[in-house]
């Protein structure tokens, strides 16, 4: 248990120092780096807890490797303990899959051992270790798998005392081009434009919305919008995030070439783009996607924001659908065949939240038609799905809410299924 | 009786490639006018239900079975264990008088949707024996919605796991109130140690020494240091955790925590082809000695995706304590290996903290200590490897007791024995 920081200290710095000078592996002092300057400090108690998350450029310097190559995100974590117990870090709250130094050491092989050797120091000096004894400051790295756009992440430190404390951080990490990131939510409606609802008021106008996203020129008939989600635009972020959803890159060249890439080899590329549908004239403001075991499983989902206000919280309409296979068509070169039990997708997005602790109350609402599964719709690439018509809605919880507090608002009742 | 449709599944593209095999199907469709068939068995007909495993709570009952390989392809007419794909069959009868929501997230955060199933084992060329099979998909699959004094069947397409599966099943009622029903459930198929083993002829009676807890830190003085070679003679990697629970409760604990029971060790000299449908999840670990003998349980944690990530090898020591057995053994991080050079650096005991956040994060820790490992230094020291490389290791093992009933995080405790000097 981070025996290297504390047993070989002094001989690694000593080791490092003797081979050092060659060439192939320079990796410049963190402190000369500059990802610290985006740090984040949080306190609770008696600890404090600051932490940043350098990007690939910065980890080349940095580590003096290329590790975002090899799927693997330092964290950098400094933490002061104040308080009068040891406390204990779960790094396997960070990531269940988080890599060892010695691990990270081993992805790189140089033609001297000796810079092998010097490797292995370099990354087991770079460890925060696990225990932080009272009134001391420990700092270092664990190493994640790389999460782009922005990195959602819980540090958890258990006291001496049976204490358990817990940090929730989201950093935005640079490199990752996302439509909400260029999105001002202020800007996108003038205020006389922006109408508040109470319950009875937003129900009819939910039931009223368009059924469906539309292509450019706001004709055709797409994806049902089959969500309903209300919270603002931070909390959103942050509820989807911690349910582990990643953000999705704008489709441009750079993206979909990584996409055909993964398509081709099947690889999972988490941020594979959405493409672009529109309600409001416009392209989805978010889109958000989980992916599963390759590219050809994944759920996405888009959302616009709307102008409507519930007691002044943000309501923003969407849509989600099941990705189960690709296909090559001539407008996107790719797309994905969707489960066409589209209500399936909405209920399991619903769970999702439930589980992740996000979900305040949850109701169903109509609006998009019924269509059964011996007369279904069709999207606009030509997929057939059919529905109950109904949209989820569902009211986000600022902190993290207890299941058995979920309230559930009986507008519509589903059919049992 | 029963049909075999494993000839109708796809065959691969592979086989396509020949271009003489094109102009066979070619004939044959002209010949059979695109007669492919989607045959299946009725579930009723298919005896798993003999296996099947019932809990109650709160006026919910939870009945359940996991289809083996062979059950899967009578009922579905498709291979789905090649696929990855675990069909378990649920009946939830609700004698409450609120409706219930039956929530699969709660059994696989990533299981597959019925007609998903259905689109990836697609035949190609046959529209009405596609469109049979997602009405079969669908008709089969489990539901959400439970009112009250209904009861409810149907199947859930999870992800596949060999040995025992272990799953919740989650029940939401409209009364506030989530029941939770804990299954472990075994998959016919794979050969594992723990059930190969004649546990009671590994120690004479004699050979057995019984301790009480006051007694533990001291016992554990006359276990090992480390795994050896086949005839004792190399030490090598350190005999780093203790762990101290019944046989059921130490599978029941790693699988909790993640960890995938592996193939038999006996079978890596004669079969290591990985499981179709599960990568190198439950590869055997390869064979290391302690008590003269091979470990007497493996278990393997993988990554996403399937590539391994850490091993556990434990055996059954003599000793108990208040009566429960205890176990020794070696728990590391499956390392790559650099190319072009010999030169290994490996942290030994690193993923033994990884462990113990498994079992705690489980709940399945009732308390834990650490103490020294048998001779070894109490300072972190290299030592070379047989099999090449350079371990780090620190000296010291640490003791997991085991809990049989959910323990939470602040209610494990911790026994004040030694105190490391990185602790």
């Amino acid at each position: 248990m981070g025996l290297i920081r504390y047993g070989l200290r002094i001989s690694l710095a000593i080791a490092v120092f003797v081979v050092s000078g060659c060439a192939s592996f320079d990796p410049v002092p963190i402190e000369e780096v500059g990802f610290l300057e985006r740090s984040q400090t949080q306190q609770q108690g008696d600890v404090t807890l600051t932490s940043a998350v350098p990007s690939a450029e910065e980890c080349v310097q940095a580590f003096g490797v290329n590790l975002y190559k090899k799927n693997i995100q330092p964290v950098w974590l400094e933490i002061t303990n104040n308080d009068s117990v040891r406390l204990m870090l779960m790094p396997a709250i960070l990531d269940p899959e988080y890599f060892a130094p010695l691990e990270v050491a081993a992805a790189y092989s140089f033609r001297s051992e000796k810079v092998n050797e010097e490797v292995d120091f370099f990354f087991a000096e770079q460890d925060v270790g696990v225990f932080v004894p009272p009134g001391e400051t420990r700092s270092g790295f664990v190493f994640t798998n790389v999460d782009e756009g922005t990195k959602s992440f819980v540090v958890e430190l258990v006291g001496a005392d049976h204490e358990y404390r817990r940090f929730t951080f989201f950093v935005e990490v640079p490199g990752l081009n996302v439509d909400h990131r260029n999105i001002n939510f202020g800007e996108l409606y003038a205020a006389d434009e922006i109408v508040t609802h109470d319950l009875p008021s937003l129900r009819r106008v939910l039931e009223e919305l368009p059924c469906c996203t539309t292509n450019k020129s706001g004709k055709g008939q797409g994806d049902p919008l089959n969500l309903v989600v209300i919270g603002e635009p931070l909390n959103l972020y942050y509820a989807f995030m911690r349910a582990g959803w990643d953000e999705t890159e704008t489709i441009y060249r750079g993206s979909l070439w990584k996409t055909t890439k993964s398509f081709i080899f099947g690889g999972r590329y988490r941020y594979s783009p959405v493409s672009a549908l529109y309600v409001y004239g416009r392209g989805q403001d978010v889109a958000l996607q989980k992916a599963r075991d390759t590219i050809h499983e994944r759920n996405h989902l888009r959302l616009w924001f709307t102008p409507l206000r519930l007691n002044g919280k943000a309501v923003w309409v969407g849509q989600i659908s099941r990705d189960i296979g690709v296909r090559f068509t001539r407008k996107t070169i790719t797309t994905h065949k969707i489960d066409p039990d589209v209500d399936e997708a909405r209920n399991y997005l619903l769970q999702d939240l439930w589980y992740s602790q996000v979900l305040a109350q949850y109701s169903y609402v109509a609006g998009v038609g019924a269509a059964t599964y011996s007369e279904p719709r069709g999207n606009l690439t030509g997929d057939p799905y059919f529905t109950d018509g109904l949209r989820a809605v569902m009211w986000l919880s600022g902190d993290p809410l207890d299941m058995e507090e979920v309230e559930f608002l009986n507008w519509e009742m589903p059919p049992a299924r | 009786m029963l049909v075999a449709a494993a000839s109708l599944a796809p065959k691969s593209s592979k086989s396509l490639a020949n271009p003489m095999r094109w102009l066979a199907l070619a004939i044959v469709l002209l010949a059979s006018g695109c007669a492919t068939t989607y045959e299946t068995v009725p579930p009723e007909q298919v005896p798993f239900l003999e296996r099947a495993q019932t809990k109650a709570e709160e006026n919910v009952q939870v009945t359940t079975a996991v289809l083996s390989a062979e059950e899967t392809e009578l009922i579905f007419g498709l291979d789905l264990y090649a696929r990855g794909i675990q069909p378990v069959w649920l009946e939830i009868e609700n004698n409450d008088e609120s409706t219930m929501w039956f929530l699969p997230v709660g059994l696989d955060p990533e299981y597959f949707a019925p007609l998903e199933v259905s689109y990836v084992v697609r035949f190609r060329f046959a529209k009405e024996a596609n469109e049979q099979m997602d009405e079969y998909f669908q008709e089969l699959s489990m539901g959400s919605r439970i009112v009250p004094g209904a009861t409810m069947s149907g199947f859930v397409f999870s992800h596949l796991e060999h040995g025992t599966k272990i799953f919740n099943v989650d029940v939401a009622g409209e009364d506030h109130d989530l029941r939770t029903f804990t299954f472990a459930v075994p998959v016919p198929g794979l050969a594992v140690d723990v059930t190969h083993i004649d546990w009671n002829k590994l120690y004479e009676p004699t050979e057995m020494v019984a301790y009480d807890r006051d007694e533990l830190k001291e016992a554990l003085d006359e276990l090992p240091c480390c795994v050896t070679d086949q005839g004792g003679n190399i030490e090598d990697l350190p005999l780093n955790i203790v762990i101290i629970g019944t046989r059921d409760d130490l599978v029941y604990a790693a699988i909790r925590g993640g960890w995938d029971i592996t193939e038999r060790t006996a079978s890596q000299q004669t079969d290591s082809t990985p499981i179709p449908g599960t990568d190198d999840r439950y590869r055997p670990v390869s064979i290391r000695y302690a008590f003269d003998r091979p470990q007497d349980a493996s278990f393997r944690k993988s990554r996403h995706g399937g590539q391994p990530h850490s091993h556990l090898r434990l055996w059954l020591s003599p000793i108990t304590v208040d009566g429960i057995p205890v176990w020794i053994g070696q728990v590391g991080r499956d390392v790559p290996v650099r190319s072009k050079s010999s030169g290994r650096l490996v942290d030994a005991d690193d993923a033994r903290t990884m462990l113990f956040q498994d079992l705690l994060l489980s709940q399945a820790l009732g308390f834990y200590g650490i103490v020294k490992r048998g001779n070894a230094p109490s300072a972190v020291q290299s030592y070379e490897q047989f099999s090449g490389g350079t371990f780090l290791a620190d000296g010291f093992r640490v003791v997991f007791g085991l809990s049989s009933e959910p323990t939470a995080l602040a209610d494990v405790e911790r026994l004040q024995w030694e105190a490391p000097s990185w602790d």
